[in-house]
């Protein structure tokens, strides 16, 4: 899993996330956003790995094969065995890596720097600012305090260079208070200190973290910052609800009052409220207004609604993954034992003449991207993949070593493996394998990425999110083996 | 020298004003004693004074010299205030000090000397 794909599929997630907020932000309660939101969430940021350059194309290639066969059947995984073939690539990765960093990597990172010294320099200079809140000499708070015990101690500060109440720190939060709160008002001061109080028994700052965290490695992503901003709203809403639980659903006007006179407060201290905020605020009010009791059925519905969207979800994350599945199945297979047989291949011109009609045509290709394509495994050019040419790379230059072996499996019998190596100034640059049982391609393998799985009929059927072989190089293939003794 | 103040670095200045020329180390003590900050964030607040102006700091041990008065400091606020509240009637500001129910006799015999004073 690379980022890329993490993002996409993720995209899906937050996609359904948002059509279901319009749809039903003030009938449902503000959790059944919240849970979402942290599954998607989980799927941005777990499991967090920066590829090499290799997967990052490979996935390009993947989508783009996905959207152009998108109607091509589906087979089993049929077993793979590459034997030594294994061995090479890992040796060759990294080196291959570290010589070609791709430059989509190189701006992804310059964009995650930016992102995230952005957020950082932010937090901390308003953090050193909180810093300097003062103590309030006020005999409510204190009230409120001895009331409001939990683990942590939780301060009560203010500050004048705050415009409205905010709470920060995991381990030792603090409430801030803007200079020019209502003292008097207790009823005025009570709601905002229940609010804060919830947002620190909840950890909703952890929250809000994991969502900076999931914006600067997905910051390409505009999904993703849709999220950042609807995620925070629905932290507040959430927290709304809980408050007004806890005090009674009967105060929600004099709540909502609460509300809309800081934020009075606020937008006469901030000339420029834009109009998103102003419509972030209005949708506090009317779900506030809006808010119910929660029925069995509103928290059946809310249930449904997590469990199946996180399971649609979990679905399609295990078709993305599929990938490294084969790979794990390569490295397990690595140590079958490979026992010599007599191989006599045959294809029939018939069946040529369809492998070729169902493989688009290998273009020719300069020599500088001849490496890479070989590495990537194949490229895909307007939709149309295919491999460097065993020829072409010959024309170039490059030394193409085969080596055949004999694999042998009660699956696949009578198995030869031949794996092309591309070989420049005596450097391995990679290798291309296919494996051909009783006559039929089985499988290929492009430098660690397995291309293919044939069924064991007539016919090719490609899976999904395949990369074709050349015709070329698949008759290069099939005339070597032909031409074995 | 008009320089307007943040609550916080009122609290650094109004220690220079009790206390005179203080070094650091001790202003970090007391604002630690009296509301509870740690020596980094004093020093980033007397930092921000130093850069407004309102402090010299002198070598070695760190000794800040406030640069202006507890007067003109009130001075400008007070002006501030007037021309905000009472469209700049300072006289209005002093009846309203005077018909302020909460004042204690004391105050108010304290200000009526002010004004025959100032008469």
């Amino acid at each position: 899993m690379n980022i890329l794909t993490m993002s996409l599929s993720a995209s899906v997630f937050i996609l359904a996330i948002i059509i279901i907020r319009a749809l039903a932000l003030y009938s449902l309660p503000k959790m059944t956003f919240f849970a979402l939101w942290i599954v998607a969430l989980c799927r941005l940021i777990i499991p967090f790995s920066v590829h090499s350059p290799f997967s990052l194309y490979t996935l390009i290639n993947m989508l783009r094969t996905h959207f152009s066969t998108t109607d091509a059947t589906i087979i089993g995984m049929a077993s793979i065995n590459v034997g030594a073939a294994v061995d090479t690539i890992n040796i060759s990765l990294p080196k291959t890596a570290s010589e070609n960093i791709s430059p989509l990597i190189a701006v992804w990172f310059i964009g995650f720097l930016a992102c995230a010294l952005f957020f950082l320099i932010t937090h901390f200079r308003w953090r050193s600012e909180y810093k300097t809140a003062l103590p309030i000499d006020n005999e409510f708070i204190r009230a409120w305090q001895q009331i409001h015990l939990i683990r942590r101690k939780v301060e009560i500060r203010q500050s004048d260079k705050i415009t409205s109440p905010l709470a920060y720190g995991i381990f030792r939060p603090v409430i801030l208070l803007p200079k020019g709160t209502e003292w008097a008002n207790e009823k005025h001061l009570e709601y905002i200190l229940m609010h804060e109080y919830v947002h620190i028994r909840r950890f909703d700052i952890i929250m809000k973290l994991l969502l900076i965290a999931a914006v600067c490695v997905h910051w390409f992503n505009p999904l993703v910052w849709i999220m950042y901003i609807l995620a925070n709203r629905d932290i507040e809403l959430s927290c709304d609800e809980a408050v007004l639980r806890a005090v009674g659903g009967t105060m929600k006007s004099a709540y909502a009052l609460t509300l809309i006179k800081l934020e009075e407060k606020r937008s006469s201290m901030i000339p420029l409220i834009s109009n998103f905020s102003k419509n972030a605020i209005e949708e506090r009010i009317v779900s506030i207004m809006k808010m119910k009791k929660i029925t069995i059925i509103t928290f059946l519905a809310t249930v449904l609604i997590v469990a199946g969207l996180s399971t649609v979800f979990a679905t399609i994350a295990k078709n993305d993954t599929r990938n490294s599945d084969r790979v794990s199945t390569t490295e397990s297979s690595t140590s079958t034992v490979a026992v010599p047989s007599s191989s006599n291949s045959t294809i029939s011109p018939d069946r040529l003449a369809k492998i070729e009609a169902d493989t688009p045509s290998a273009k020719p290709i300069d020599e500088k991207a001849l490496q890479e394509y070989w590495k990537m495994g194949a490229l895909n050019v307007d939709g149309v993949p295919y491999l460097p040419l065993v020829d072409t790379a010959k024309n170039l230059g490059y030394t193409v070593n085969v080596d055949t072996k004999n694999i042998d499996s009660a699956e696949y019998p009578n198995t030869v493996e031949y794996n092309y190596e591309l070989v420049k100034d005596g450097k391995s640059l990679g290798i291309a394998s296919i494996d051909i049982s009783n006559g039929k391609v089985v499988t290929y393998m492009i430098d660690g990425i397995f291309l293919n799985t044939h069924d064991k009929a007539t016919n090719i059927i490609l899976q999904k999110d395949t990369v074709y072989m050349s015709a070329q190089l698949f008759k290069e293939a099939l005339d070597t083996s032909n031409k074995l003794p | 020298m008009e320089i307007k103040f943040f609550d916080s670095e009122l609290k650094v200045m109004d220690i220079l004003w009790k206390e005179g020329d203080t070094t650091a180390k001790r202003i970090a003590e007391i604002l630690t004693r009296q509301v509870g900050w740690s020596k980094t964030t004093t020093y980033t607040v007397i930092k921000k004074c130093i850069e407004k102006g309102a402090i010299r700091r002198y070598d070695p041990n760190f000794v800040c010299h406030p640069l202006v008065t507890r007067e003109q400091t009130r001075e400008l606020e007070i002006t501030e205030f007037i021309n905000k509240m009472y469209d700049g009637a300072a006289d209005q500001l002093v009846a309203s000090i005077l018909g302020r129910k909460n004042l204690s006799l004391e105050e108010i015999k304290r200000l009526k000397e002010i004004v025959n004073k100032l008469e």
